[in-house]
């Protein structure tokens, strides 16, 4: 038996990043995931690190887009689609052929995110272990200011400057990960988050990488010893250390453990029991491939599409989701992952419907494509496969979470044992920043 | 004659700063469009004999140090109890709210002094916990069933991060005789014996500007009225974009006010029945799912939250011998609808909904009903779209981030439903402004103090 520096829970973007800097550091690392491959992350990055790209070369690794900079593309069955991109004139021009006033609102709103995105970006991006985020802001005014829009609704912050419903609807479904309300304190400044990864630069905007490239990069930059197949029980704590116990009864220990597991799972698995509070409301995909020769409509060649809705549609959603209801209408969004795969997000879908997961998947898949009739004709009959996904048992985002210091999010009850997994970011995502951090921390730890 | 204040409003805020300011020995008046004062706080008959409250029953009643203030000593009682960390949180915000009315205006070095030292430590008012939680979550510590009568007629959503700042703003007392007419009358009773004016049927249409802020008010019927301030104790947006010539206001000042975001209004149905109902005490009838998205889309809702509330039964002046009076306050309930006016068959919707919903009671014949929705207390009290909260009480629209009683225009008090203090007690914002007011001309008391 071999005693390890650190052991990552879990083959995920995170676990391998935190495993690869960790063992880049020259710690002794063991990766141990429960499938037999890493799980590939699904939909287009909006957060790739791009501290970690650098660090462990992964363009050098083979890391490479199949499409930086995706637009987003305003989705109307009977009007000509809105596309919105990081070209401020460029999208001010667009908006203009609908509103004057939402073409004029469109500079002072991206200069408005831009410049609070610029202050916090340090906080995000950084392995902040205290501190608050409003120490960002110097002076009284533009520190009220930012406690001002924390605490707003996207709703609210949306329609102080544009009037078109549709346009609002759109930047609402980016407004609203891991389960906030379209008015709840905090989806104002899930925008600003949003914000803040796109000036990381074209890896940090929204891309898409090529399928596998970021796993197996990942793979290649990790010199962390991995196993595969193999699961954990037990999350062991000993005097000035920790271990794990895996599902055939052995015992691995280490000094540190790193768990990419939510932070329910993991503090189970540690020995605490406690009531899991769970998002009632989370993201779900479909994947839907098409037979061969089926065409896709260009702009998903530029673009991923958020279906036009109505605001109040979106506050609907997620009073119907939290009820474990079906949405209807279903807010929803779509990328073209290839030439005949497409990916569906429906970032409003019930967690735990009362009849179980099993018995919604077939009508949630039905409601989505019947939504996208209009859109997308003779989709049903082009369709060759569907998979649904359902949302994962996310704890709820909040303000807290958003605003916390890196630190807070990453320790749990038990000393040395760390969250780099989806709960340590500030919202749900795949940026590697919490594997980073996560391994930073440990590292500390370990000196 | 110039006054030193003209008051716009006759509401228990009006008449609340009315009484101070004239103790002190100001000349005030108090111009009320109406043909009575009282405001909301008024008993009327809506049926011959039968006496009710139309616009609410129950108040959020100040903490109980400032009743002798508003001489309002031993006239409410507790309708739902609130935890004790409610009201402790009640005298802390409002503490905070008159503790910044009684400073001049926040600049200077020592402010930005103040602001370094505080970087990252105190939060900017107390409560600021609050903003990130749910009633849901609360519920647990919050009491029995005051969350429910905290929402009633407010759109907010217990689910949702945020809505346990609603708790501050809960109504909890009631009268014990007389209904909230009982408030009105005490309040002008205080305000006249004081030798305040009081002017009924003066509907103000215009605040007067000079060089240096305000300087007088103009009546509808073009009279005008000098005054060194003016206290409005309308809301937010009748204020600022009713009473002033748009391009007299700073644009800033006017983004601010058309952002201001209006919440939910509500209902009153007063039934005059002709035998006392089988329930002694107020009950709450849960909404339906969907009443909330009717409301976000103008749709008169088919199962709206309500309480019933048997009045007459407490307060047996309010009904004729053997009779009985019920109210039913509705919440969720749209201003305005999408398929056109509130009609009189609207109006009758709503009330055949709510009976039908009491069906199981079994309740003794109606002789008479009234039915008030917001569009008719936006007519009679000037509340924008019939919200009684004079704004949305979100995260961002509460404490500091609600407008203080000083306006950016010198001389200008908000002293309304608005207001920060507004929300956080009967006539404390009447009481702020007032006190702000002669903070800011106390040293010389004929010339303003420029800020």
């Amino acid at each position: 038996m071999s005693r390890y520096d650190a052991i990552v829970i879990g083959a995920s973007v995170n676990g391998l990043a935190a495993a690869a800097l960790l063992a880049q550091s020259g710690a002794r690392v063991l990766l141990l995931e429960e499938r037999a491959a890493p799980p590939e992350p699904q939909g287009p990055l909006f957060a790739l690190d791009p501290d970690l790209v650098r660090t462990l070369t992964l363009a050098r690794h083979g890391l490479d887009f199949r499409r930086h900079d995706l637009k987003l593309a305003v989705w109307d069955h009977d009007e000509p689609p809105l596309l919105l991109s990081r070209d401020s004139r460029a999208t001010a021009r667009m908006l203009a052929r609908t509103s004057r006033a939402d073409a004029e609102a469109w500079g002072p709103f991206q200069a408005q995110l831009l410049a609070q995105a610029r202050r916090l970006r340090r906080w995000w991006f950084k392995p902040q272990a205290s501190g608050a985020a409003e120490a960002m802001f110097l002076g009284h005014g533009a520190r009220r200011r930012f406690l001002h829009h924390s605490l707003m609704g996207a709703d609210a912050f949306l329609a102080r400057y544009f009037e078109t419903p549709r346009l609002v609807s759109a930047l609402l479904h980016d407004a609203l990960p891991g389960g906030l309300a379209p008015s709840e304190p905090g989806s104002a400044l899930a925008l600003v988050w949003r914000a803040a990864q796109q000036m990381a630069g074209g890896d940090g905007a929204v891309a898409l990488a090529e399928p596998g490239a970021l796993i197996v990069a990942l793979k290649a930059a990790c010199g962390a010893q991995m196993r595969f197949g193999a699961a954990v029980t037990e999350i062991l704590t000993t005097r000035g250390g920790a271990g794990v116990r895996l599902d055939d009864g052995e015992i691995i220990e280490a000094r540190a453990v790193l768990s990419t597991l939510t932070r329910a799972r993991t503090e189970a698995l540690a020995g605490f029991d406690r009531p899991a509070s769970v998002s009632a409301v989370g993201a779900a995909r479909i994947r839907l491939t098409l037979a061969e020769g089926a065409a896709l409509p260009p702009l998903l060649e530029e673009a991923r599409a958020v279906l036009a809705l109505l605001p109040e549609d979106y506050a609907d959603a997620h009073e119907a989701a939290r009820a474990g209801r079906l949405p209807s209408p279903l807010p929803l969004s779509l990328v073209a992952e290839g030439p005949r795969t497409l990916l569906l997000t429906l970032p409003l879908a019930p967690v735990a419907p009362p009849g179980g997961w099993a018995a919604l998947q077939a009508p949630l898949a039905a409601t989505a494509i019947r939504g996208l009739r209009r859109h997308l004709p003779g989709l049903a009959d082009a369709m060759t496969g569907v998979t649904v996904t359902p949302p994962k048992h996310l704890a709820r985002a909040s303000l807290a979470r958003l605003v916390a210091p890196a630190l807070a999010r990453a320790t749990t009850r038990v000393e040395r044992l760390y969250l780099c997994g989806e709960e340590a970011e500030p919202v749900p995502c795949v940026s590697g920043r919490a594997g980073r951090f996560a391994a930073y921390f440990a590292g500390q730890a370990l000196k | 004659m110039r006054y030193d204040v003209a008051i716009i409003g006759a509401g228990a805020d009006g008449l609340a700063a009315a009484s101070l300011l004239a103790r002190a020995g100001r000349r005030v008046t108090v111009l009320e469009r109406a043909s009575h004062a009282g405001g909301r706080c008024v008993t009327s008959e809506f049926a011959p004999g039968f006496l009710a409250s139309p616009y609410a029953d129950t108040v959020p009643s100040p903490p109980a140090a400032l009743l002798p203030l508003l001489g309002l000593t031993g006239l409410m009682e507790d309708f739902a109890p609130m935890g004790a960390d409610i009201m402790r949180r009640r005298g802390r915000a409002l503490a905070h709210v008159l503790e910044a009315a009684l400073a001049p205006a926040p600049q200077g070095l020592w402010q930005q002094l103040k602001a370094h030292l505080l970087a990252g430590g105190e939060r900017p008012w107390p409560g600021a916990d609050w903003a990130d939680q749910s009633i849901a979550a609360l519920r647990a510590h919050a009491g029995q069933n005051d969350w429910r009568t905290a929402l009633l007629g407010r759109a907010a959503d217990p689910e949702l991060a945020g809505s346990a700042l609603t708790l501050l703003a809960a109504p909890q007392s009631r009268l014990r005789r007389g209904g909230l007419g009982t408030v009105g009358t005490a309040l002008q009773g205080a305000a006249l014996r004081a030798g305040a004016e009081l002017r009924l049927e003066a509907d103000v249409t215009e605040i007067l500007l000079s060089r240096d802020g305000a300087c007088g008010v103009a009546l509808a019927d073009g009279e005008r009225l000098e005054a060194s301030a003016v206290i409005s104790t309308l809301d937010l947006k009748r204020t600022l974009l009713g009473l002033f010539r748009w391009s007299d206001l700073p644009p800033g000042l006017l983004r601010q006010a058309g952002a201001w975001r209006m919440g939910a209004g509500r209902a009153r149905l007063l039934l005059a029945l002709e035998a006392p109902p089988s329930f002694a005490k107020p009950f709450f009838v849960p909404g339906d799912d969907n009443a909330r998205g009717q409301f976000r889309h103008g749709v008169l809702p088919l199962l709206p939250p309500m309480l019933v509330d048997p009045v007459s039964t407490r307060d047996p002046s309010l009904a004729p011998e053997g009779r009985a009076v019920v109210t039913l306050t509705l919440g969720a309930i749209p201003a305005r609808l999408f398929d056109g006016d509130w009609s009189r068959e609207k109006r009758e919707t709503l009330l055949a909904r709510a009976l039908a919903r009491l069906q199981p009671l079994a309740l003794p014949r109606l002789l008479a009903a009234a039915t008030i929705v917001p569009p008719d207390m936006e007519a009679a009290l000037g509340l924008s779209g019939g919200d009684f909260d004079g704004g949305a009480l979100a995260p961002d629209q509460m404490l500091a981030f609600r407008p203080g009683a000083r306006m950016p225009v010198p001389g200008l008090y908000l002293a309304g439903p608005s207001s920060a203090a507004g929300p956080l007690g009967l006539g404390v914002a009447g009481l702020t402004a007032a006190l702000a007011f002669m903070a800011d001309f106390s040293a010389r008391p004929e010339k303003r103090r420029t800020a």
